[in-house]
Formats: structure tokens, C-alpha cells, sequence
């Protein structure tokens, strides 16, 4: 292959435009021919590749352990499983969690009333308390109330009126004369 | 799919996967557990695989996931330690200057790439897949994947011109 041939490739090469087949082309050129100082690199990088295209897995007993695990059908651990331990205990830990929220989410819904005193004299007590605290706060509302007491007083006012009244029992005298007149 | 149909259309592509799987994880055991739990998830959707248009493609994809999710929690764990770490004890310096053996300075530069160039590189002239395979595989466009290749192919053989050159200069 001629030399000029294989650097116009090399410069398509490095721009990323040559097709696999001329790489192949390249390939065997720096693998098999005496090649010139200025062109070394590439040699050494084409080896490389060459090298690297024929590494294999080195574990000889691949295959049987990959086909026994998928033969019983479970998940072998990768050794790299720190992490999935975690979570594998994480899950463990949520799901004991969720259990007793619903142990005793579900005891509640029939819980007895227990006495929360164990003695009824102080409970009796604080009872009072209680009952005293809030009679109060009804009195302060009484306080308000009392305006209403003003109302009363207008009633009073009108009391008066019941004097009209004997003035028209008055009158009535007069309906006594009509009738004598009759 | 039975058990021996997956042993004849499924398993042959092992090595492309480990291939693939040791160049992001630069480790040949964690690489092979990659590959066995591909395996295994592709066990686990075996009545699906059919309608997959490639399965090499989706098993690929699958080992690109898992690659990508182990380092990221290796990232996670340690931070940017294991990082330097790693690059320590791939080569000391001593070693960088006896590294006479092509293969090792090839595998370093392609190490110091980004993993999306990385990836584009091993898929394209470790593989030999077309930009369109590569371009399901990685999840980006055709576009971007030339200009990817053509940056990391740039890369490495800019970084081993020097070394050459160096060497060369030594000598």
C-alpha cells in the first residue's frame, strides 16, 4: 500500500470520517509493513487495538456460572454490593416500621376508655377545676348580658301609658250617661 | 427463549461486554461481575428481548449503565481520593519513565479521557461499530459522536507523538 494513500487515510481518520473498512485498511497496514518514524504512534496505537480486540473474559467457568444462575432463575449478588445490603436491610427496617403503625393504627379503632387517674379524689379535683374555669369564662358572659337590663328600663317608661288607660276607664263613664239617655 | 437458546444467541457476546466493561471500570473482576449481571437482566426480560431490534446493542446499553452507576457511587464514596489514588498506583512515576511497552502508554492516555470519549473510542476501533450503533449505545447524535472521535483519536496520538519524540530526544 502506498504511503501517501495510507496518510491521506490517517488524516480522515483523525477527523473521524473514515468508514470501519478503511480503518480495517489502516489497521493491517500498521500491523504488518516496516513503517517510517514520523508515522510510529500510529503503530503503537494500532497495536493496542489489535491487542485489546482479542482480550477475553478470563474467568474460564463464565458461562456455567452465568447458565446455573439463570437455570435456577436468581439473582446472583454482584461483589460490589455494599450498597444493595443496605438497602435489602433499609427495606427490612420500613417494612417492621409500616407493621407496628398498622398494629397499632388498627388497635385503636376498638380501644376502652381507661382512667387516666389512679386516684379518683384528685381526678375529682381537677374535674372541679375545670367545671370552674369554664363556669367562669360563662360568667364574663353574663356581663355582657346585662346591657340588656337597659331594655327594662325603657319598659318602665312605658308604664305611663297604663295612665291613659284609667283616663279611658274615665270615659267610659260617659258611655254609662249614653246608655241612661236610651 | 429457553435456556439453550440464550446460551447460543445470547452468551457469545460475553467478551464485547467485558471488553467494554473493563475499559470504564479499569478492573478485569468488577468487570466480569458487570457482565454476569447483564447476563442475569437479560435473563430476567427474556420473553421482551425479542422485540429489542438489537439485543448486542441493549446489552450494551445495560453494561454502560451499570459501568457508569458503579463509578458514580465509587465517586460518591471516596470523593476525588480514589481518583488520584487510582492514577497513582496505575503508574508510579518511576514506571512512567521505564513504561517502554506501547500497549501500557496507549491504555494510560486512553484512561485520561473523558468517559464519553472513552467510551466512543473503544466502541468504534476496539468494536467496530458503525456511528449509527454507537450512537444508540451512548445516547447521543451522530454529530457529536464524530467529533468526539476525531478529539480522542487526536488525543492519543498527540499525547504518544511526544512521548515518541521524547523518547527519541532521549536516545
Amino acid at each position: 500500500m502506498n504511503l501517501q494513500r495510507i496518510e491521506q487515510l490517517i488524516e480522515k481518520y483523525e477527523r473521524a470520517e473514515t468508514s470501519t473498512g478503511e480503518e480495517k485498511i489502516l489497521k493491517d497496514f500498521f500491523l504488518k509493513e516496516e513503517i517510517p518514524l514520523h508515522l510510529r504512534s500510529y503503530s503503537a496505537l494500532f497495536n493496542f487495538i489489535n491487542n485489546l480486540q482479542k482480550e477475553e473474559l478470563e474467568d474460564k467457568n463464565f458461562d456455567d456460572s452465568v447458565l446455573k444462575a439463570i437455570e435456577e432463575d436468581k439473582v446472583i449478588p454482584i461483589s460490589s454490593g455494599k450498597n444493595r445490603k443496605f438497602y435489602t436491610l433499609a427495606g427490612i427496617a420500613a417494612s417492621i416500621i409500616i407493621l407496628i403503625g398498622l398494629y397499632f393504627q388498627f388497635r385503636n379503632d376498638n380501644i376502652t376508655i381507661h382512667d387516666t387517674y389512679d386516684d379518683p379524689q384528685l381526678a375529682y379535683a381537677e374535674t372541679k377545676q375545670i367545671l370552674l374555669r369554664v363556669s367562669g369564662n360563662l360568667n364574663s358572659g353574663f356581663d355582657e348580658l346585662k346591657k340588656v337590663s337597659e331594655f327594662n328600663n325603657g319598659l318602665e317608661e312605658l308604664k305611663n301609658i297604663s295612665a291613659f288607660e284609667t283616663g279611658l276607664n274615665n270615659l267610659e263613664k260617659i258611655s254609662i250617661l249614653h246608655k241612661s239617655k236610651k | 427463549m429457553t435456556v439453550e437458546t440464550f446460551k447460543i444467541e445470547v452468551l457469545p457476546i460475553k467478551n464485547k461486554l467485558y471488553r467494554f466493561a473493563k475499559r470504564l471500570l479499569k478492573n478485569a473482576t468488577e468487570a466480569e461481575d458487570i457482565v454476569q449481571e447483564v447476563f442475569i437482566r437479560l435473563w430476567s426480560r427474556r420473553e421482551r428481548l425479542s422485540e429489542y431490534k438489537s439485543i448486542e446493542a441493549f446489552a450494551m446499553i445495560i453494561t454502560k449503565n451499570l459501568c457508569l452507576d458503579n463509578l458514580k457511587s465509587k465517586r460518591n464514596k471516596t470523593g476525588e481520593l480514589t481518583d488520584k489514588y487510582e492514577r497513582m498506583t496505575d503508574a508510579t512515576p518511576y514506571e512512567k519513565v521505564e513504561l517502554t511497552d506501547t500497549y501500557n502508554k496507549v491504555q494510560e492516555i486512553i484512561n485520561t479521557l473523558p468517559e464519553q470519549q472513552k467510551m466512543i473510542i473503544h466502541l468504534r476501533d476496539i468494536e467496530g461499530y458503525e456511528f449509527n450503533e454507537i450512537a444508540e449505545i451512548v445516547q447521543i447524535s451522530s454529530n457529536t459522536i464524530r467529533v468526539n472521535l476525531s478529539r480522542a483519536r487526536k488525543k492519543v496520538r498527540e499525547t504518544l507523538s511526544n512521548t515518541y519524540n521524547y523518547e527519541f530526544a532521549k536516545n
